[in-house]
């Protein structure tokens, strides 16, 4: 999981991010543990705490449960969840566009086209 | 308790040798001396090795003393060089106990010295036939005058050494303090104010130096920084 | 007695104030850091950061005002604090002629609490060759071997002045690991100074930004981040801006670029600033720790 700690966006939810794109895609499946908060937070150098923020928000959105004493494990929708996050994190990602292009003075149509595309762009090279 | 006096043997090392070496070595060339049958003129009555032990142990009781100023000049402010005393200041010791570690050096070096020459002059004293009462008040006060000047040089020295950061400074004043109390004696002297120069020396050092010591063991327990 | 105090913050600072001569080093600091969070403190060079933090260990006299770690008085009581605290300096002044393992040695003599496995842990983690002299080890291992000695007694809590700087990225890693598994294990508080803002991101709960000796800030990290914002306002044409929104930390007219940085802030005074300044147009932007920490050093250089 790659954080960015000069970024503006607070490392536990930079966090809970990483770990729903990683469930997301697969790397723990439902009824999967997660890493343990030490090993967690050793491994990508941040406070405890922080970590611990980080599953408890995911643990509010009911991406994962936590067993007592055991840990936490994702739960059944666990998956399809961090799929439907996941969709808010690309519109926050769009949020953050078209307010770039409202800076420079960009009408809604100029900005639609540049998404229009972008989109074309990438399906193009993926492809 | 065991690892402090075992750190300030360690830093200290250097001049233990050195203090060892020169008390032993004036013995060694005595025996040596008497060996080759070399002595002092002889007055027809001691034997060489007598005579010879005679003048070491003086010697001997003399340079020792200069050692108490290098440990006393060195003890607090050595640290403080290195700046090993900031590390010192991190772990929960007291001050008390740092000065406690610090004071068992000296003090069996100066408990060592003085057994060790008093012994040897006290058996050679047996054997030489010492004329007169007077000869006798003349080693005591040899002896009185020489433990003072030790004590001053200790004491002078700690003093220093708990108050400044250089104990190369700490260990010169310790070793001119003793000078300056015989200089301070002389204008003493012209005016005839005094009528025995020594007595002046003894009572002069036998308030210096506690007053020296406990200054300087008050500023170090009342200081804040290391 | 002991029972009250344990309840009580790990830290406490009451218009700490120290100076040297005519220079005012710290100036009436007020602190709380609550038992079992990492507050970290940042400053430009001579802040006072270390200054500040020699007093809460009992290293340098305090001028006026209190200071309470663990509920014990520095300069009552400094034994009975040691024996709880752990302390990385800014530079490191352990014994140079002991080798390691004397270094282990002797403090474990003088300390009540000494944790043998943490130490023979942090002996491996950080590959320390006990049997090296210390004036061999290079400035990496020094620190290290610093840290390991201020956690192998299992303190309460952990000061730490600077103890990254000039550390080589793989070193830094290896000392952040130790700190983190301490933190880990025992849950215990931790003070860190430093100029690296990213590990205030990666450390800390709490932040401290100290400037000529004050406290500007002492916030949450992430409430700090959600609550300080710049503005960026396009004047109109010929007209400067008339009065700055409250909470202004920083701001700078350029051209018809008027940038503002405001603490607390709502969406409310970027509305308030578009009514009743002559401008077209306001921006929000958000802003990462260090942009935030220049614009509160650069906010008070401009006003004094």
């Amino acid at each position: 999981m790659k954080i960015d700690p000069g970024s503006h966006i607070p490392l536990y939810l930079q966090i809970a991010d990483g770990i729903r794109a990683a469930v997301a895609a697969g790397l723990y499946r439902p009824g999967e543990a997660l890493p343990s908060l030490r090993a967690l937070a050793i491994d990508i150098q941040v406070n405890p705490n922080t970590v611990q923020r980080a599953y408890d928000q995911l643990e509010r959105e009911g991406l994962v449960y936590s067993q007592r004493g055991k840990g936490l494990y994702v739960s059944q929708q666990g998956t399809t969840s961090a799929q439907t996050r996941s969709q808010q994190v690309v519109r926050r990602g769009f949020d953050e566009a078209v307010r770039a292009g409202r800076a420079a003075g960009m009408s809604a149509q100029q900005i639609r086209d540049l998404f229009e595309a972008a989109i074309h762009c990438i399906d193009e090279t993926g492809e | 308790m065991k690892w402090l006096i075992w750190k300030e043997y360690r830093l200290n090392r250097l001049i233990l040798i050195v203090g060892a070496v020169l008390l032993i070595a004036p013995h060694a060339i005595a025996l040596y001396f008497a060996w080759r049958g070399i002595g002092p003129p002889a007055n027809g009555v001691a034997s060489p090795l007598a005579a010879n032990l005679l003048i070491s142990g003086g010697y001997s009781l003399v340079i020792s003393q200069l050692m108490l100023a290098f440990l006393g000049g060195h003890a607090i402010a050595c640290e403080r060089a290195d700046r090993s005393a900031e590390f010192l200041a991190y772990l929960p010791v007291s001050r008390a106990r740092i000065l406690a570690a610090k004071l068992t050096l000296p003090l069996f070096w100066a408990a060592l010295i003085w057994t060790a020459n008093l012994l040897i002059l006290r058996l050679v004293i047996a054997e030489l036939p010492l004329p007169g009462k007077r000869v006798e008040e003349q080693v005591w006060l040899m002896l009185s005058l020489t433990a003072l000047t030790g004590l001053v040089f200790f004491s002078v020295g700690w003093l220093l050494s708990s108050m400044l950061e250089s104990p190369t400074f700490s260990i010169c004043g310790a070793l001119i303090a003793p000078l300056l109390i015989v200089m301070a004696g002389i204008p003493l002297d012209w005016m005839n104010i005094l009528h025995r120069a020594e007595l002046w020396y003894l009572f002069t050092c036998l308030a210096l130096a506690p007053a020296c010591f406990i200054a300087g063991t008050w500023y170090y327990l009342r200081r804040v920084e290391p | 007695m002991s029972n009250q105090a344990d309840n009580g913050p790990a830290i406490k600072l009451a218009g700490l104030t120290k100076r040297f001569g005519r220079t005012l080093a710290v100036d009436k600091l007020s602190l709380e850091v609550p038992r079992g969070s990492t507050f970290g403190l940042i400053g430009p060079n001579g802040a006072g950061k270390s200054t500040t933090i020699k007093m809460l260990m009992g290293l340098l006299s305090v001028s006026t005002g209190e200071v309470r770690v663990l509920g014990i008085d520095p300069l009552a009581e400094p034994v009975r604090l040691k024996q709880r605290v752990g302390y990385v300096p800014e530079t490191h002044h352990v014994y140079r002629w002991m080798r390691v393992e004397e270094v282990l040695g002797f403090c474990r003599s003088l300390y009540d609490t000494w944790n043998e496995q943490t130490c023979r842990e942090m002996l491996g983690l950080f590959g320390l060759d006990p049997r090296k002299k210390v004036k061999h080890l290079s400035k990496g291992m020094l620190v290290k071997l610093s840290l390991l000695l201020a956690v192998s007694h299992d303190p309460e809590l952990l000061v730490l002045d600077e103890p990254m700087a000039g550390l080589d990225p793989v070193a830094r890693e290896e000392f952040l690991d130790g700190v983190l598994r301490t933190i880990c294990e025992r849950g215990q508080t931790v003070l860190f100074s430093t100029h690296t803002l990213d590990d205030v991101q990666r450390l800390a709960d709490t932040v401290g930004i100290l400037y000529e000796g004050r406290l500007l800030v002492h916030r949450e990290v992430e409430a700090l981040l959600a609550t300080t914002k710049r503005i960026r306002a396009t004047l109109v044409d010929g007209c400067r801006p008339d009065s700055p929104p409250e909470e202004t930390i920083w701001q700078r007219v350029q051209g018809r670029e008027w940038l503002i940085t405001v603490g607390d802030f709502t969406e409310e005074k970027a509305r308030q600033i578009l009514a009743q300044e002559a401008v077209d147009h306001v921006e929000v932007i958000d802003l990462g720790l260090e942009d935030l920490f220049k614009d509160f050093v650069k906010g008070q250089r401009a006003a004094s």
